[in-house]
């Protein structure tokens, strides 16, 4: 990708992407801790009936698919501070829209989810209820690639990296900062 | 076009901390996201003992604790990287 102009400082730009990266972590660890909860609900509702919403699983999910958006929606506050990660027309950057859309489904769907199980407490894995979790984390996973691929991409284009040593990656890294990269396969 | 840089002090004004000043947010955090979960694990084996024994909970908080490790090393190289092209 050819440089882009400058609109701040450099250093500015590197702190604030750098800032982002970090919230992207927290929100990648969050993440993480919900799949593993996938597998402690999915042995608890194996193996008892839904007595009750309330189960250390459910807290551990819930609250995950609560703080999912409100992180993300904290994270596209902080972004409007780099202008070269704003979306289309001055907008959103498309990649975190779908993050946070995917993740706001997850919410939605806790009540969804709620609503269904008044009437049917045996928790079958493929009622529709549980597809807009699956559905949302999917979009969400699908935005957050964007985006950090959008924002590693910016970091290169800044010379944050450290280009890799082996020499024939360094000239691709190298063609990359030029804008040459794919000059070899589109003359 | 010749480059028109900000002065230094105005730079700085816009950065605000630095992310290599921000350890104690770091230390912190990971300290305060351990004790929650650890918390949320005693919850689990001592009101629901019939579906969450000592030995899952301890399972449960080994592997979140790995999670928020990998996230804190993680954090902590990117806020102290230096760039490659400065």
């Amino acid at each position: 990708m050819a440089q882009m102009p400058a609109l701040l400082p450099k250093e500015v730009e590197m702190q604030r992407l750098k800032k982002i990266l970090i919230m992207v972590i927290v929100m990648g660890s969050v993440a993480a801790s919900v799949e593993v909860d996938n597998f402690v609900d999915g042995s608890l509702h194996q193996t008892s009936i839904r007595d009750s919403a309330f189960t250390p699983a459910h807290w551990w999910l819930y609250s995950h698919f609560v703080a999912l958006p409100l992180g993300w929606g904290a994270i596209m506050i902080y972004d409007r501070r780099v202008p070269l990660m704003r979306g289309p027309n001055n907008s959103v950057n498309t990649g975190i829209k779908m993050t946070i859309i995917g993740y706001l489904g997850t919410m939605f769907t806790i009540g969804i989810n709620e609503m269904w199980h008044f009437w049917f407490v045996e928790e079958v894995f493929a009622v529709p209820n549980h597809w807009s979790f699956n559905m949302g984390v999917v979009v969400a996973f699908i935005g957050a690639l964007a985006y950090v691929v959008r924002l590693y991409v910016r970091m290169v284009e800044l010379g944050m990296e450290t280009p890799p040593s082996n020499p024939y990656v360094a000239e691709m890294y190298k063609l990359a900062l030029e804008g040459k990269l794919y000059s070899r396969s589109i003359p | 076009m010749a480059k028109k840089e900000a002065p230094k002090d105005e730079i700085e004004r816009m950065i605000g901390k630095r992310t290599e000043h921000m350890k104690g947010l770091y230390i912190i955090g990971a300290i305060m996201a351990w004790a929650a979960t650890a918390f949320g694990v005693w919850v689990g084996f001592t009101y629901y003992a019939w579906a969450y024994p000592f030995s899952s909970g301890m399972y449960a908080l080994s592997v979140l604790t790995v999670i928020i490790v990998f996230g804190f090393i993680f954090i902590w190289k990117v806020a102290h990287e230096k760039p490659a092209i400065p």
